[in-house]
């Protein structure tokens, strides 16, 4: 079986580039930075090689007293008749070298004390963050000036004087390398670290900071610009760099009286500070875009400036309500357009699904409808709405249509929603685009819509804000909000894509009811083929910028066309479909038996009201056995408990109560070495493969990293090469680094560093939900194959059922905590016995519009829990 | 809410304690205020020196000597000074509004100045306004405090000899002898503000503004206002609720953790503007090696910063809901 996605890797011929060539790309592109690189660069010569080349030195006296500037002396002299040019580069020598030492010690100390705070997280870090905040409330001035001139009678060297500036300067390094290693620390590729058995010290210095550098790169640049208005500033005042020697903050003090009489002595250190600073501050931020290029940010009030070239207008077709005709988008500098000369029609109340895989331009159709391309994209090819041509609007005759005539529904309600307003602020900004209207009637009209939603106390939600609801709820009242002004096109953008599959139910319940009351049509935009089966009336798959296929979903689903659709179905989850026959082992020997695992959190106490129950039980009582060769699924969704289940039998945290024992040794109760030694035969693969492996590392390095770790380095390489070819990747990987992969190879990179060791149990953590459908196919036949050649255990755990059903002999169900139901595949997907196994199994749409159509409109499984059949409480004692 | 913020508070006090008792035993260490009456000649009888040291309290260790300079403070007393009969207390009490009103000012003006440039930059990136926005804040950035001040102050001495009219004040905080008339002493005051806080709230106004533009142009860039957008909302009010109102949260940390280096601006200019301020009386104490008058300093410094952080963190609690009302 091929790998689809090898002709990227073909085609490169040039060698690995790392980010670090690529970040230097970037800041030789950006030309203030460059600019500032060469004034430093300049300044820094003269103020080194200038006083060896100059011929006055700065403490020589020579005849002409307050001399304006002439050939002898370019910028004057002072009234002692020192030249000022000598003086001013002796100024520079002193700051660029006080400031280099105290950016070196501030980025030392600051670099240290920050990673440890932000790894160890917890007491270590409030207390190194308590010594940040002492340090911050002591004025730098102050404090520097006063040690600075008690250390010593005639003023302090220029290291004591750049020591006391370091050590009040390092908090700012230190709370910025703080802040980024406590984001990294949650990253996947740091705990997959953490489970092959690396140490603290290893992870911190070979993971994260690597990660870091560039901030603490960034900010010590930086700070050497601080340091030095810092270090002239005390020199003015007299408490810096003193007589006989100068600073350019003493030759200002010193001209104080003369700005105008003679201004040379006032204007020339000050200007030169200026540049200095002003210099590395563009280099310092050229450096920080080079390092952090964010996605090129995106302005969506700016009057788009989208370049058309429209073809002689035809008179638009029929009476469809949207009609898209030859539309091609193309953005600059890609070889092929991102949307390619595709026609499509929405007729007036119709539903027509747009299918597609990432990348093959679905979302970016919708975006042209609505008027939102991204800055710089070209678009050709008409757009028609209601017989009108919507492509080149400006944003004042867009608001005729959007919210209006067109609304839209964005896939991760998360974000949609404006986190400072209230629910009902911003129904109430929704009513006000059509008109005035009364605070009371908005909020009446707006509690209707919320209970057509089936969204219990509306009321009280008017109130709170968007991050005081879940999910689902905030999704439909997303919903709800499109449905104000009876629009006549509803886009839905993956509407469901970022939800649990009982929510998904709820969501697309309410979508439909949405379209009932308005009559309004849908455009459905959606990479599950399974989803459109119950909702659309037309469906149009797409594949690359084109639309391969455009059919009545009936048709579509009994006589597909294009070969690219088939595959497609074909691919599409179908439960009750082949299950995994358990292979008939006679009793195996336990490699894993977790034995009443428990874990209790405590809620923050700004969270619960007072008196309340602050236990979060995220696991309770949980009990199986896992042989040898066999695989466990485990299925829950979002709060279920069973992401908190893999990270306590991983080894990442202690369970409240319980055991974990791996091949007869309890993991949670063991010691580090005796941990270290059970890490060899248990691995991990995480679900996320774009942060699951280290970007500074190659492939080489991550692969080799678990033989390190447990000191196995002979015959690596062969193992690293053994590895990648079961995955089916090729040797020339070896080189290269994550970035340079697409997201399926990044998780067989993934699976091949999990097989390194010759595990005896892999633990999965939704090793495909990241994943495109069709890549998935190939991760799950992959993971077969794998586990049928060798002997080795699954641990895994996913949401989907269709993939836990493929891949698993038994399967686990959890919900909040519990594992409700425990037993073989084939039992569970067919005979369920539990009520929550049921609902799960129902939620999951079925491929095949007759009988999806039949569910939705038949007899419901009930939901579970419900009030007469709740969860049973955690019978663990609270302490 | 009332926990959060008496937990603060707690916080707040501890820190202080921490913070004086550590800069109490650096500055003891530090020298030897009585260094200089040493070293003097004719040389100054062992008696006179040892009277002084008692006066001083420097007998004492150093523990001791703190908790006895804390039990002072405390009752309003800082301790005796180098120079003697100078009540530390008194001496700066009246200074400490005359920095205050300067400081404050500043953060005022800086703060609605780096808003609306900032996000008059971020909405009109790349173009003319914001390359002048963005250029100028970095020149001022770069701009050393003292030379802007010590510029101001000399041009506003040539302005007024030119016109031959007192346009700017340029130095003391008020005019010698003071106006009686509550409003003209106002004015009078705000005259002498002028020009040094031109100079605290340029350097501040520069780097704030070029925070809020980040802030601005990752808010612009958000999902929830492409969502407004889709829903059809006008620009202002786009911009109002959905752009602006979301990115303020932040910034009022960053003007929180800028305040120690408000004060030492504040330090420098009213040395150059001879201001009798904070200031001043640092610089005095430091050339005198009075290391009470200095702790004394700091302490109503750390006292002002640990305060105003405090606040920081109340008013971003109040004005992010997602603080203030946890999960329901």
């Amino acid at each position: 079986m091929a790998t689809p996605d090898l002709a990227r890797d073909r085609s490169r011929e040039e060698r690995s580039v790392s980010r670090f060539r690529l970040a230097l790309r970037r800041f030789r592109a950006n030309p203030m930075a460059i600019l500032g690189l060469v004034i430093l660069t300049a300044l820094v010569l003269v103020a080194v090689f200038g006083p060896l080349v100059w011929h006055y030195g700065y403490t020589e006296i020579t005849p002409e007293l307050s001399s304006p500037p002439t050939w002898q002396h370019p910028l004057g002299t002072d009234t002692l008749g020192r030249d000022m040019l000598a003086l001013v580069m002796r100024g520079m020598q002193q700051s660029l070298l006080i400031a280099g030492t105290v950016a070196l010690i501030a980025c030392a100390l600051g670099t240290l004390l920050g990673v440890i705070s932000g790894y160890f997280g917890g007491l270590v870090d409030a207390t190194i963050m308590r010594i940040v905040d002492l340090v911050l409330t002591i004025p730098t001035i102050a404090l520097a000036a006063f040690l600075g001139n008690s250390m010593s009678k005639s003023g302090v060297s220029w290291l004591g004087l750049s020591l006391v500036l370091g050590a009040l300067f390092w908090t700012s390094v230190a709370r910025l390398v703080r802040g980024v290693s406590l984001s990294l620390r949650d990253l996947p590729f740091i705990k997959a670290a953490k489970v092959m058995g690396a140490g603290n010290a290893r992870i911190m210095f070979r993971h994260l900071v690597p990660n870091v550098a560039d901030h603490i790169i960034v900010s010590t640049a930086l700070l050497v610009g601080v340091a030095i208005l810092s270090e002239t500033g005390l020199s003015f005042l007299g408490f810096g760099v003193r007589p006989p020697d100068t600073s350019l903050g003493l030759l200002i003090s010193n001209a104080q009286s003369a700005v105008l009489t003679r201004p040379w002595m006032f204007y020339a250190p000050g200007l030169l500070i200026i540049l200095i600073v002003l210099s590395i501050n563009y280099v310092g931020e050229g450096l920080r875009d080079a390092f952090n290029p964010k996605a090129s940010p995106t302005n969506p009030l700016v009057t788009s400036r989208i370049l058309r070239r429209t073809k002689a207008t035809k008179a638009p077709a029929s009476d469809a309500l949207v009609s898209i005709d030859d539309l091609t988008v193309v953005f600059p500098g890609a070889d092929k357009p991102a949307v390619s000369g595709i026609n499509l029609s929405v007729a007036k109340g119709e539903v027509l699904a747009l299918v597609g895989e990432s990348g093959s331009g679905k979302s970016l159709t919708s975006l042209a409808i609505a008027g939102l391309l991204p800055i710089g994209a070209v678009q050709t090819g008409q757009v028609n709405f209601d017989s009108k041509d919507i492509g080149r609007l400006d944003f004042r005759q867009w608001r005729a249509y959007r919210g209006r005539r067109i609304a839209t529904i964005l896939q991760d309600p998360s974000t949609s929603l404006n986190p400072v307003l209230t629910i009902g602020a911003q129904f109430e900004e929704s009513f006000r685009i059509a008109g005035p209207i009364t605070h009371a009637e908005a909020r009446r009209r707006a509690v209707e819509l919320m209970e057509l939603m089936a969204i219990r106390n509306p009321e009280a939600r008017l109130d709170q804000y968007p991050h005081q609801m879940s999910g689902g709820i905030r999704q439909r009242i997303v919903i709800a909000m499109a449905m104000i002004h009876n629009p006549d096109l509803i886009i839905a953008d993956e509407p469901t894509t970022a939800l649990d599959v009982t929510v998904q139910a709820q969501v697309l319940d309410a979508l439909r009811v949405a379209r009932e009351r308005t009559n309004a049509a849908m455009l459905f935009i959606t990479h599950d083929l399974a989803l459109v089966a119950g909702i659309a009336d037309r469906v149009a798959v797409m594949r690359n910028g084109e639309i391969v296929e455009q059919q009545d979903v009936f048709s579509l689903f009994a006589n597909p066309r294009d070969p690219y659709t088939i595959r497609l179905l074909s691919l599409a989850p179908r439960l009750g479909g082949d299950v995994a026959t358990p292979a008939p082992r006679a009793a195996g020997e336990t490699l894993l038996s977790v034995e009443n695992l428990s874990r209790h959190f405590l809620r923050p106490r700004s969270q619960v009201a007072p008196g309340g129950d602050r236990t979060i039980h995220a696991l309770c009582g949980i009990d199986f056995k896992l042989a040898r060769g066999e695989t466990l699924g485990i299925v829950g969704e979002s709060g279920s408990g069973k992401t908190t289940l893999l990270t306590t039998v991983l080894g990442l945290y202690r369970p409240t109560t319980g055991r974990v024992v791996f091949e007869g040794v309890d993991l949670a109760h063991a010691d580090a070495a005796t941990r270290k030694q059970a890490a060899r035969h248990m691995s991990v693969v995480f679900q996320d493969p774009y942060t699951s492996l280290d970007p500074r590392m190659t492939v080489t390095e991550l692969l080799e990293e678990p033989a390190r770790i447990h000191g196995m380095t002979q015959g690596m390489r062969k193992r690293a090469l053994a590895a990648l070819d079961r995955v089916r990747l090729p040797s020339s990987a070896l080189e290269r680094f994550p970035h340079e992969f697409s997201g399926g190879q990044r998780q067989r990179i993934a699976i091949a560093r999990a097989l390194m060791l010759d595990p005896r149990l892999v633990v999965l953590d939704e090793p495909v939900s990241a994943l495109d459908v069709s890549i998935q196919r190939d991760i799950i036949e992959l993971l077969g194959e794998l586990k049928r050649d060798s002997d080795v255990a699954y641990l895994l755990v996913a949401h989907d059922l269709a993939v836990v059903a493929e891949l698993s002999d038994r399967i686990g169900v959890m919900y909040g905590g519990q594992m409700v139901e425990l037993g073989d595949a084939g039992q569970i997907m067919s005979a369920p016995r539990h009520p929550y196994t049921r609902a799960l199994l129902d939620a999951v749409p079925i491929p095949d519009p007759v009988l999806e159509r039949a569910r939705l409109t038949g007899i419901r499984v009930p939901s579970w829990p419900t009030a007469a059949d709740p969860l049973p409480p955690c019978p663990i004692h609270q302490h | 809410m009332l926990a959060l913020i008496a937990r603060r508070l707690a916080n707040s006090i501890a820190i202080l304690m921490l913070s004086t008792f550590v800069v109490f035993v650096l500055i003891a260490l530090a020298g030897d205020p009585l260094g200089e009456m040493r070293d003097r000649q004719p040389p100054v009888p062992e008696n006179v020196i040892h009277a002084e040291e008692v006066r001083l309290g420097l007998d004492q260790p150093v523990v001791t000597r703190y908790f006895r300079w804390l039990g002072g403070v405390v009752q309003g007393d800082f301790g005796p000074s180098v120079k003697p009969n100078q009540n530390i207390g008194a001496e700066l009490a009246p200074r400490v509004s005359v920095t205050l009103r300067l400081v404050t000012v500043a953060i005022v003006i800086a703060l609605v100045l780096a808003l609306i440039a900032g996000t008059v930059a971020a909405l009109f990136r790349n173009r003319w306004a914001d390359h002048l926005i963005s250029t100028s804040a970095f020149v001022l950035i770069a701009l050393p405090s003292f030379w802007l001040a010590v510029l101001l102050k000399q041009l506003g001495i040539a302005i007024n000899k030119a016109s031959g009219y007192r346009v700017f004040f340029t130095v003391g905080d008020v005019s010698v002898p003071a106006p009686q008339d509550w409003l003209a002493l106002v004015g009078d005051m705000a005259g002498h503000m002028i020009l040094p806080t031109i100079v605290l709230t340029m350097i501040h106004y520069a780097s704030w503004s070029r925070y809020q533009r980040t802030a601005i142009v990752e808010s612009l860039s958000s999902e929830h206002v492409r969502f407004a957008v889709l829903r059809g909302l006008s620009r202002r009010r786009i911009i109002g609720s959905h752009v602006v109102r979301p990115a303020l949260i932040p910034i009022v940390t960053v003007v929180a953790l800028d305040l120690p280096a408000l004060f030492s601006g504040a330090v420098i200019t009213e040395t150059v503007f001879q201001w009798r301020g904070m200031g001043g009386f640092l610089l005095e104490s430091v050339a005198n090696r009075d290391a009470n008058a200095v702790m004394a300093w700091l302490l109503i410094a750390a006292v002002a910063v640990v305060f105003f952080n405090l606040l920081a963190d109340i008013v971003y609690a109040i004005i992010d809901p997602r603080i203030r009302y946890g999960h329901a």
